[in-house]
C-alpha cells in the first residue's frame, strides 16, 4: 500500500496542475516513505482522484496557479488523509510550476499540514524524537526553501511552532535558516540581476559591465541588407554610441561611416543560434552572424556589437607600436548563472621596454618635487608590498561581444574601433580564432597580415580572408 | 594723483638702501638656508628669528603715510557689496586704485613702481584684502602677473612694460592652467613655433581660470616650444613669454562665476595663432619651468597678512554683534562657545600676521636668503603647498642625514660615535635645550613655558624626521599621508616661533596690550604643543598602527565603486 501512495499522489497532481512535467527528484532525501511509520497517520487512504481539471484553472504556471491548484485540493470533499505524501508531491511540483522562490506558496504547502496532533504532549516526548516522519516533512519544505534562498519570515515560523511545536527539529532549522540565508544571499560583492536581462544585446551589455565596470559601451552596428537587389551603392554602418549603463533606451544620434567592400549580409538572430557560426565558411552567402536586432524589418538589418573600451586602453593603444601585431582573440566563456556568453578581445604584446611609461620628467610639477636626490632606500619595515613574480602580460585594449565571432563582424567591430583610435589603421590584425570557445592553448600560429594601404584596411583584410 | 603726492614724500624722505628692490634681484652670494629647513634638523637658528624684525622709524613713519590714504580710500570708496552684486569692480574704483599707485606696489621706482619692500607690501596686503575681489585682481596683477618681468625679464622688457603695468594702465594676468591638472607641467598643451624668418613665435592654445583673463593687456603665458637639449634630440620644453592683446589672436571666454570674490574676473583665455617676437620670451627659450617655479615660489607670503587683515576685520564685525544681541536674558557674548569662537579668530589672526611679517623681514634682510619655504607656509594650509613644504625639508635632511652615513661607512669613528652618544641620551631621556629661555635665553621670561614647548617640539621634530629618513629614503615622496603630518608639525613650529617671538618683542619694548599677546601665544602654543605631539607619535607608528592603511583600504574600496556602497539604515535583509 505505501509504496503505492506517492504515485497515487503525483497521479492526482498531474491531473489537478494539467499535465505540468514530472519534477526531477530534487534532494538526496528519499522521497518515499519508510514503511511502516505510516499508521500515525490519520488516514492512510488517498484522497481518490478528481474530476479532470474540473474545479482546476488553466495550468498557467507561478505562484497563482500553485494556490489555485491547493485551494481546489480543500474544496473537494472527503477526510483530510496522506499529507505527507501531498506535501512531498508539491514540493516537487514547485520548480515546474515556477511557485519555488514564492514564500507564500511554501506557507500554503505548510497549512497542508495539520496544527495540534504533531505536538508533543510533554518534555519526555520532545526528548525521544517524536514524530520523525512527520518533522522530516517539516524539514523537507525548509530545505527547499534553503535551496532557493527563500529566507522564511516570522508567518513560517508560526506556521511551523503551530505544526511541530517550540524547539522541534523544523523551528530550530528555521530559526538557522533566518540566521543564515539573509546573509549569504547578500554575499556577493557582485550581484546579477534576479532574472537575467533577455539574452543578445541587453545581456552582452551586462557582461561587458562585468568584465570592464566604468567603462562606457559602444555599440558598432553593423547594417546588412537581405538579398542584393536592394542594396545601395554605398552601404552605411552607422556606429551608436550608449554613454553608460543602461543607457538603451535612449540612443544618442546616429554617426555614419563608411565601411567599404560590405557585401549583402544576413542576421542571425543570437538566440536561434547560439552557437558561433563560422559564417566566413559558406561561400557566395556573406553572411554575418552578429546579435539580430528585431526592431529592423528585413531586408535591411542592423548587427550590433557591443563593445567597451576605456579611456586607459585608448591611450595604451594609442601608444602601441603600429609596426607590432595586435591580436583578436576568442571566443573566451563567460558565465552568468545558467548562462553562457562568449567574448573577444584585441590585445598586444607587452611593450618593448623602449616604448614603455618613460620615467617623470623632473620638470613636471610646478609646485612640489616628484623626486628626492637621495641615496636612502625604503627600509624592510615599511615595505607592506608582497613578494610577487610578475608575469608579464600584454595590455587588452578592447572587448567586444560578437554573438557570433566571424571574422567579418569582428572586423566591422574593428572598423568600429578605428573612429577612435586611428593606430589600428596602421597596425596589422591577427587573428586567433577557435571554435570551441577555447582560446589557442600555446603560442599562437603566426598569420601576420600585413598593413594594406589606404582606407578601411581592416574591413578589407578581413573579408579577404574570409573567403 | 595721489601716487603723485606719495611719491614725492617718499623722496623727500630719506630711506634706507636695503629696502630699494632692485639690488636684491642680484644674486651674489649663494642662497642661504633659511630657518624653517634647519628645523628638520632639529636645530634652531634663533639668530634667524629672534629678535622679531623691526623697520626702522623713518620707513615707519614713511608707512602710515602710504597706509593713511589707502584705508581712507577702501573705507570710504570701495563699496564691497555692489562689487559682490555687480560681479564686476567699477572703473572709478579700479581707476582710484591705479591713482594710489597699488598696481605697482613692487615694482622699482625707476619704472614708476612704488617700489616697497615685502614688509610693506604685506602692509598694503592688509588692506587691500578688505575687499576679496580687489584683493585677487591686484594679487593676480603684481604677485604672479608682471612678476616674471620682474624676476627674470630683461631690462628692455622692463622698460618696455613694467612703467604702464605700475601705473595700472596696463593690467597683466598669469597664464599657466590648462585643462587637465593644474600642477603637471605635461598638461600644457598651449604650443609656440619659431616661425620661419626666426624672428617671431606662433602661439596656439588655451588657458583656463585665468584670473585678470578678460581685462589684461598683458600676458605672461607658457607655452611648448621645441628645443634641442644637451644630447642634440629635440625635446618639448616650456618656454614664458609675454604676450601683449595687441598682438592678435587674443580672445577670452565667459567670466566664470564663483564666491565671495565675484568681482574679479576669471575666464578662460585662447591663443589663436599670436605672433609673439622672440625678443618677449622671458628668460631664455625653454627655461620657463624654472621662471614659473619662481614667480609661484615668490608670490605667495602676501596672503598671510592679507587673510590676517580680513580677520581683523571680522572680529570688529561680529564683536559688536555678540556684544548687543541677547538671548535668554544673556548677552551672546557671555556664552562660552561664542567667547571660544572670538579666541580662535584672535589667535588665528595673531599667528598669521606674525608669521606673515617674520617671513617678510627675512626677505628684506640684505643678501639673498631663500625664503621660499617659509613664504609656503604663511600661505599655509593647502595640499600642494604641505607637499612642498614637507619635501623640500625632507630634502635638505636628508642630504645631511646620507652625508654622515656616507662618513660613518668611510671609517669616520667620530661621526659614528657621536650619533651613537646622541642616541643614548635621547634614550635615558635628556633635557631639551635649544638656548631659547633660560639665563642666556632669547624668549621673555613670561613665555618660558612655551619656549620650552616650542625647543622640546623641535628637537624631537628632528628625531622623528631622522626616523622617517631612515625608515623610507626617497621612497617618501609616495607616502602623502606621512608628508602631511610632517607639513603639519614643521607649519605649527613655525608659527610658534613667530608668534613667541613677536611677543616677546612686545613686551620687551613695552607695546601696548603686551600681556594679551602674551596670552594669545600661550594659548596657540599649548595647543599646537599637544597636536605636534599627536602627529609624531603617529608618524613613529607604522602604518598599520596609526590609520594610514586603513584609510587607503577605504579610499580604495570608494573609488573602486565609484561610490558610497554602505546600505542605508532603514534597509532590511528579511
Amino acid at each position: 500500500m505505501t509504496p503505492m501512495r506517492l504515485p497515487a499522489a503525483r497521479a492526482l497532481l498531474r491531473g489537478v496542475w494539467g499535465g505540468a512535467q514530472l519534477p526531477r527528484p530534487l534532494s538526496h532525501r528519499p522521497r518515499e516513505a519508510p514503511a511502516g511509520q505510516s499508521c500515525e497517520d490519520p488516514g492512510d487512504a488517498p484522497p481518490p482522484p478528481p474530476a479532470s481539471g474540473a474545479a482546476v484553472p488553466e495550468a498557467g504556471g507561478g505562484p497563482e496557479a500553485f494556490a489555485a491548484a491547493l485551494a481546489a485540493l480543500e474544496q473537494r470533499p472527503g477526510r483530510r488523509v496522506g499529507r505527507l505524501e501531498l506535501v512531498a508531491a508539491a514540493l516537487a511540483a514547485m520548480p515546474a510550476l515556477g511557485a519555488e522562490r514564492d514564500l507564500g506558496s511554501y506557507h500554503r504547502v505548510l497549512r497542508l499540514l495539520p496544527r495540534g496532533p504533531w505536538v508533543p504532549r510533554s518534555a519526555l516526548q520532545r526528548m525521544l524524537a517524536p514524530f520523525p516522519r512527520q518533522q522530516e516533512c517539516g524539514l523537507q519544505i525548509l530545505e527547499q526553501m534553503e535551496r532557493y534562498g527563500v529566507v522564511p519570515d516570522a508567518e513560517t515560523q508560526f506556521l511551523l511552532l503551530g505544526v511541530f511545536g517550540p524547539r522541534s527539529r523544523p523551528v530550530r532549522k528555521c530559526q538557522r535558516l533566518l540566521y543564515w540565508l539573509p546573509r549569504m544571499s547578500r554575499i556577493n560583492p557582485h550581484p546579477l540581476p534576479a532574472p537575467l536581462p533577455p539574452p543578445g544585446l541587453p545581456r552582452a551589455r551586462l557582461g561587458l559591465q562585468r568584465i570592464q565596470p566604468h567603462c562606457a559601451l559602444t555599440v558598432y552596428q553593423v547594417w546588412g541588407l537581405w538579398g542584393c537587389s536592394a542594396s545601395s551603392p554605398t552601404a552605411r554602418s552607422p556606429c551608436t554610441r550608449y554613454g553608460g549603463y543602461g543607457a538603451a533606451a535612449h540612443p544618442a544620434p546616429l554617426r555614419a561611416h563608411r565601411v567599404p567592400g560590405m557585401g549583402a549580409m544576413g542576421g542571425y538572430g543570437a538566440a536561434a543560434h547560439p552557437a558561433p557560426l563560422r559564417a566566413h565558411r559558406v561561400p557566395g552567402m556573406g553572411a554575418v552572424g552578429g546579435y539580430g536586432a528585431a526592431a529592423h524589418p528585413a531586408p535591411l538589418r542592423a548587427h550590433r556589437v557591443p563593445g567597451s573600451q576605456s579611456e586607459e586602453q585608448r591611450e595604451l593603444l594609442a601608444r602601441h607600436c603600429p609596426s607590432l601585431p595586435v591580436y583578436v582573440e576568442g571566443p573566451f566563456p563567460l558565465w552568468l548563472r545558467g548562462a553562457q556568453l562568449q567574448y573577444y578581445v584585441l590585445r598586444g604584446d607587452p611593450l618593448p621596454p623602449d616604448r614603455r611609461e618613460e620615467p617623470l620628467d623632473p620638470e613636471r610639477s610646478f609646485y612640489y618635487p616628484l623626486y628626492l636626490d637621495l641615496d636612502l632606500e625604503r627600509g624592510p619595515w615599511d615595505d607592506e608590498d608582497f613578494d610577487i613574480d610578475e608575469v608579464e602580460e600584454g595590455p587588452i585594449f578592447a572587448v567586444c561581444m560578437a554573438g557570433a565571432g566571424d571574422r567579418r563582424t569582428l572586423g566591422k567591430w574593428l572598423s568600429g574601433l578605428q573612429e577612435e583610435n586611428p593606430v589600428l589603421g596602421k597596425t596589422p590584425v591577427i587573428f586567433r580564432l577557435n571554435e570551441g570557445g577555447h582560446p589557442h592553448p600555446g603560442p599562437p600560429l603566426p598569420q601576420l597580415e600585413p598593413p594594406q594601404q589606404g582606407q578601411g584596411n581592416i574591413g578589407g583584410g578581413t573579408e579577404s580572408l574570409g573567403e | 594723483m595721489s601716487a603723485l603726492v606719495l611719491r614725492a614724500l617718499r623722496a623727500a624722505l630719506p630711506g634706507p638702501a636695503a629696502l630699494a628692490l632692485p639690488g636684491r634681484n642680484l644674486r651674489t652670494a649663494a642662497a642661504r638656508h633659511a630657518f624653517a629647513k634647519e628645523l628638520f634638523m632639529g636645530a634652531l637658528r634663533k639668530e634667524e628669528v629672534f629678535p622679531f624684525p623691526e623697520i626702522s622709524n623713518e620707513e615707519l613713519k614713511e608707512m602710515n603715510q602710504f597706509v593713511g590714504p589707502v584705508e581712507k580710500f577702501f573705507h570710504e570708496e570701495v563699496d564691497s557689496r555692489k562689487i559682490d552684486r555687480d560681479a564686476k569692480i567699477p572703473p572709478e574704483t579700479l581707476k582710484g586704485l591705479k591713482d594710489l599707485g597699488l598696481f605697482g606696489m613692487q615694482i622699482p621706482e625707476e619704472y614708476g613702481g612704488l617700489g616697497l619692500s615685502n614688509t610693506m607690501y604685506a602692509r598694503l596686503g592688509e588692506i587691500t584684502s578688505l575687499d576679496g575681489s580687489i584683493a585677487v585682481t591686484l594679487a593676480a596683477h603684481q604677485a604672479i602677473g608682471l612678476k616674471g618681468i620682474l624676476i627674470a625679464g630683461t631690462d628692455e622688457q622692463k622698460a618696455k612694460y613694467l612703467p604702464r603695468l605700475a601705473s595700472g594702465e596696463h593690467i597683466a594676468a598669469f597664464c599657466l592652467t590648462e585643462p587637465g591638472s593644474g600642477s603637471d607641467a605635461a598638461s600644457i598643451q598651449t604650443r609656440a613655433t619659431l616661425s620661419e624668418d626666426g624672428k617671431h613665435f606662433l602661439l596656439n592654445g588655451s588657458k583656463v581660470w585665468i584670473s585678470n583673463g578678460g581685462i589684461a593687456d598683458i600676458f605672461t603665458v607658457f607655452a611648448r616650444t621645441e628645443v634641442v637639449d644637451k644630447d642634440g634630440q629635440l625635446k618639448d620644453k616650456i618656454t614664458a613669454f609675454i604676450v601683449e592683446r595687441e598682438f592678435g589672436g587674443v580672445t577670452h571666454g565667459k567670466p566664470e562665476d564663483k564666491l565671495g570674490i565675484r568681482g574679479s574676473n576669471t575666464c578662460e583665455v585662447h591663443f589663436e595663432n599670436t605672433k609673439v617676437p622672440i625678443e618677449n620670451v622671458i628668460g631664455e627659450v625653454g627655461g620657463g619651468f624654472k621662471v614659473a617655479m619662481n614667480i609661484l615660489n615668490s608670490g605667495r607670503f602676501s596672503m598671510g597678512s592679507a587673510s590676517a587683515g580680513m580677520i581683523k576685520k571680522l572680529i570688529e564685525l561680529t564683536a559688536e554683534y555678540a556684544c548687543t544681541r541677547k538671548q535668554f536674558n544673556k548677552k551672546l557674548s557671555d556664552f562660552g562657545l561664542i567667547q571660544e569662537k572670538f579666541c580662535i579668530m584672535a589667535v588665528k589672526a595673531y599667528i598669521m600676521e606674525s608669521m606673515a611679517y617674520l617671513t617678510a623681514g627675512m626677505m628684506d634682510r640684505p643678501g639673498f636668503t631663500d625664503c621660499s619655504m617659509e613664504a609656503a607656509m604663511v600661505k599655509g594650509t593647502n595640499e600642494i603647498l604641505r607637499m612642498y613644504i614637507a619635501l623640500t625639508g625632507m630634502q635638505y635632511a636628508g642630504k645631511i642625514l646620507t652625508d654622515r652615513i656616507k662618513e660613518i661607512r668611510k671609517g669616520n669613528v667620530g661621526v659614528a660615535l657621536g650619533e651613537f652618544l646622541n642616541k643614548l641620551r635621547d634614550t635615558l631621556g635628556r633635557k631639551v635645550d635649544l638656548g631659547l629661555v633660560g639665563d642666556r635665553g632669547v624668549v621673555h621670561p613670561s613665555l618660558q613655558e612655551s619656549g620650552k614647548k616650542l625647543e622640546e617640539n623641535i628637537y624631537y621634530f628632528g628625531t622623528t624626521v631622522k626616523g622617517l629618513l631612515s625608515r623610507f629614503g626617497k621612497t617618501i615622496v609616495e607616502e602623502q599621508l606621512v608628508l602631511k603630518r610632517v607639513a603639519d608639525i614643521v607649519i605649527n613650529l613655525y608659527a610658534m616661533t613667530a608668534a613667541i617671538s613677536r611677543a616677546s618683542r612686545s613686551i620687551s619694548i613695552g607695546l601696548r596690550n603686551h600681556d594679551h599677546e602674551v596670552l594669545l601665544t600661550n594659548i596657540f602654543c599649548t595647543e599646537a604643543y599637544f597636536k605636534n605631539n599627536y602627529a609624531m607619535a603617529q608618524l613613529e607608528k607604522y602604518a598599520d598602527e596609526n590609520l594610514d592603511d586603513y584609510i587607503k583600504k577605504a579610499a580604495k574600496h570608494i573609488l573602486e565603486k565609484r561610490a558610497y556602497t554602505c546600505s542605508h539604515p532603514l534597509d532590511r535583509t528579511f
